[in-house]
């Protein structure tokens, strides 16, 4: 089933002093499935943030039309099934803890004894079980990010859209993050998530959509967009001769590297590879390690971005 | 960086020093020609009625006190120098220009004005309120009043008393001054009229007896 | 319905947090129990200057606070982007924007009460009764309180803070003379200058059918005071400003 479903979307602003229309997206159209989690990945400016905010509602498209579910986005009902963190989310910093997710839940219409039952249940869930009666602002920027990613469950939603929801975490932050949504995954749940670190996605998603420049560059997963071809491999050898350094040198597609008594370079096909070790096993040297690697999704990024420039 | 602070500290000190002995040194010599209370001017009612944006009661209350200080304090002044209580009228005016149905001011201010002598002020703050209130008894009362106590003038008195007379709440013994100011006015014969209704109207043994005290110092007798 | 009043409430929860709140009550609590003071020196007037003095400072403050709470009511939530997971809810623009003026108003109504009754206790204390004549001029106040709060939260949904008072408390001032104004102005002007005048007079909130404070001091009967057809204009005014808002807010892209 398609969860999310955009056609066509188009966004103008009209900003400066002479109203110059800028067109921040151009004809954007994907498609998320149901239970998949979808990396939404781009450069900073790229139209990611817009994407999101057209889905929510919180602006209107210049062209083209969105649905989730099945329901226009314009359906008010239709966002009780979707929990929703912004990028460096600002919250009322008067509320407490539970209050703030009280708050939200009895926007969400969730029954009173419910409500208390999820806001504790989410509170350690996130890691927040001692700061619920805490204020706001009294919240470090972490406290913040786990309590906003709360409030975006607090109606067990279908579908759950973040922002950026690990930048500015530490790698530990950035570890729970991913694998809180691996466990939305598990339940059933649908996560549409933007970012600019590559890592992230690579790790947890099943599919990647590339934007850039509000244009849709790539959308497939990830295994589809890294390619199963092993771009180079990597060779670790000890007691190399001095002389048969620039033979090495010459074959290898990167400079080779000293460490230690080791010294590492890289080949480009698997042939090549074989030649090399039968020239240095010839020679005495021994083989420490082979290493294939295939493209990183990085690469693929980052020749997708530059390609634009 | 403590040293800076306590320069700081002793600069604050010094200047809060001086700024108050300059200060004194102005107070002693003010004064002069003005006395301390006199204000040196006053708005008109209507840029007043503008500027207050709704409030005009309360302005006219400010006012009202203001009056009364000035009041007292030239009566103060009165030893040192010649209180003229040139602005009392004024300020009663634009009190009552503000709010028109203060009652209390023009009575209490109708009197302080009589008490300084400044009838014709007087007069023209009763009548204001007169025409700004016509159902109410105490303005024509006190006029009447004024006239009859003060001015002698029997036979404004009893015109403004004759309203007085019709006004609901009015005080009782206004009718039984009525046919008095016909009298004073030099009008006897409707005064004795009026005086003999009076006395057939009441069983108020009291009233019978001082009205036939006064009918018999004019030479009228009454029959039992 | 109930979404209304979550935001409504959440509303005046962040009033009664904020500290602001707090001073100005005090101090208006402080300035009617200085018209005590003023009282003893009124000359006899007293009981006038109790009252006209106190209900002079409830609609004073009143209005303060109506004004510079109203004009950030929409705007710190845009600008600080508080907005962005309250719209992603199931919930209608206008039902936000009809929850945060309630909010608001029940911030407003309760401060009126506690100020109402504080003057009323004065009042006991000084002359042994309780007037309940005041709830009516209270009232009205509130009332017009009301409508000022329309006007700054229609201005909060597109200006600046700085914009909003200004224009607030300018429609405030214009409001509040508007029959002087209008009278002033028509002796001045054209025909066509006073047909335009009439038309402005008609759209501009007419505040001074309010105002019956000074008629309720004064002791009138309440039955010619208060005007029904007052409080009609008065919910009619407020109910379109809001409409107006709600369309300004239904159409905002929030960057």
């Amino acid at each position: 089933m398609v969860v999310v479903k955009t056609e066509g979307l188009t966004k103008e602003y009209r900003t400066g002093f002479w109203r110059t229309r800028v067109r921040v997206l151009h004809d954007l159209s994907l498609e998320v499935q149901q239970g998949e989690v979808f990396g939404y990945l781009g450069p900073n400016g790229a139209g990611k943030t817009t994407t999101l905010k057209l889905l929510l509602g919180l602006i209107y498209p210049t062209a083209g039309r969105a649905w989730i579910l099945g329901k226009d986005v314009f359906d008010v009902a239709v966002k009780a099934q979707v929990g929703f963190l912004p990028e460096n989310p600002y919250f009322y910093d008067y509320l407490t803890g539970r209050e703030f997710l009280d708050f939200y839940g009895h926007l969400f219409g969730v029954p009173y004894r419910e409500r208390r039952q999820r806001i504790e249940a989410l509170l350690q869930l996130v890691g927040l079980g001692k700061a619920g009666d805490l204020q706001l602002r009294k919240y470090s920027k972490g406290m913040l990010q786990r309590v906003g990613l709360a409030q975006a469950l607090i109606n067990d939603p279908q579908l759950i859209i973040l922002d950026e929801p690990t930048s500015g975490l530490d790698p530990v932050g950035r570890k729970q993050v991913r694998d809180l949504i691996l466990d939305l995954k598990a339940r059933g749940k649908t996560v549409f998530f933007s970012t600019h670190i590559v890592p992230d996605v690579e790790l947890i998603c099943d599919r990647v959509g590339i934007i850039d420049g509000g244009r849709l560059a790539r959308v497939g997963s990830v295994d589809d967009l890294v390619g199963s071809e092993v771009e180079s491999i990597e060779i670790t050898v000890s007691g190399l001769e001095e002389s048969l350094w620039d033979q090495v040198a010459a074959r290898s597609i990167r400079p080779p590297v000293r460490r230690a008594e080791r010294v590492v370079f890289a080949v480009k096909t698997e042939k090549e590879a074989a030649q090399v070790i039968e020239l240095l096993l010839g020679r005495g040297a021994s083989i420490v390690a082979v290493q294939p690697h295939r493209q990183r999704l990085e690469d693929v990024f980052l020749r997708e971005v530059a390609g634009r420039e | 960086m403590r040293g800076v602070s306590v320069l700081w500290a002793g600069l604050f000190a010094v200047a809060l020093v001086a700024s108050v002995l300059v200060g004194r040194s102005l107070e002693v010599r003010g004064g002069g020609a003005r006395l301390p209370d006199d204000p040196l001017y006053l708005p008109s009612a209507t840029f007043l009625r503008y500027a207050s944006l709704g409030y005009r009661h309360m302005l006219a209350d400010f006012m009202w006190i203001r009056a009364t200080q000035y009041f007292g304090s030239q009566l103060e002044a009165r030893t040192r120098f010649q209180g003229r209580y040139q602005f009392l009228f004024p300020m009663l005016d634009l009190a009552t220009s503000l709010d028109p149905q203060y009652i209390h001011a023009y009575r209490f201010g109708g009197l302080l004005l009589i008490v300084v002598r400044q009838y014709e002020n007087a007069i023209s703050l009763y009548e204001k309120g007169y025409a700004s209130n016509p159902g109410r008894w105490e303005m024509p009362h006190d006029l009447g009043r004024l006239y009859y106590l003060d001015l002698k003038d029997y036979a404004k008195a009893l015109q403004w008393w004759k309203i007085t007379n019709e006004l609901p709440g009015r005080p009782e013994y206004i009718p039984r001054f009525i046919p008095l100011l016909y009298f004073e006015a030099g009008q006897r014969e409707i005064a004795i009229a009026l005086w003999l209704e009076m006395y057939q109207a009441t069983d108020n043994a009291l009233i019978r007896h001082m009205i036939r005290g006064r009918l018999e110092s004019f030479g009228v007798k009454v029959g039992e | 319905m109930s979404r209304i009043w979550v935001i409504a409430l959440n509303t005046f929860k962040e009033a009664v947090r904020d500290r602001i709140l707090y001073a100005i009550l005090a101090f208006a609590t402080a300035m009617i129990g200085s018209t005590f003071v003023l009282a003893t020196i009124g000359a006899g007037s007293g009981e006038k200057i109790i009252r006209d003095i106190g209900l002079g400072f409830i609609s004073l403050f009143g209005t303060l606070i109506a004004i510079f709470i109203g004009i950030g009511l929409v705007y710190k939530e845009i600008d600080r982007r508080t907005i962005y997971t309250i719209v992603s809810k199931p919930i209608h623009r206008y039902q936000f924007v009809l929850g945060k003026y309630l909010g608001l108003t029940l911030t407003l109504f309760v401060n009126v009460i506690i100020m109402t009754w504080a003057l009323m206790g004065l009042i006991y204390i000084g002359e042994g009764l309780w007037d309940f004549r005041l709830f009516a001029a209270s009232g009205m106040i509130l009332l017009e309180l009301m409508v000022i709060t329309g006007i700054a939260i229609l201005f909060s949904a597109f200006s600046t803070p700085t914009l909003s008072a200004i224009f607030t408390l300018s429609l405030f001032a214009i409001g509040r003379l508007l029959d002087d104004l209008r009278l002033f102005g028509e002796q001045y002007a054209g025909d066509v200058g006073r047909a335009v005048i009439r038309a402005v007079y008609y759209l501009l909130p007419n505040l001074g059918r309010f105002n019956i404070s000074g008629e309720v001091v004064h002791g009138l009967p309440l039955s010619e005071v208060v005007s029904p057809m007052a409080v009609v204009y008065g919910f009619l005014y407020v109910t379109a400003l809001l409409a107006l808002t709600a369309v300004i807010f239904q159409n905002k892209d929030f960057r």
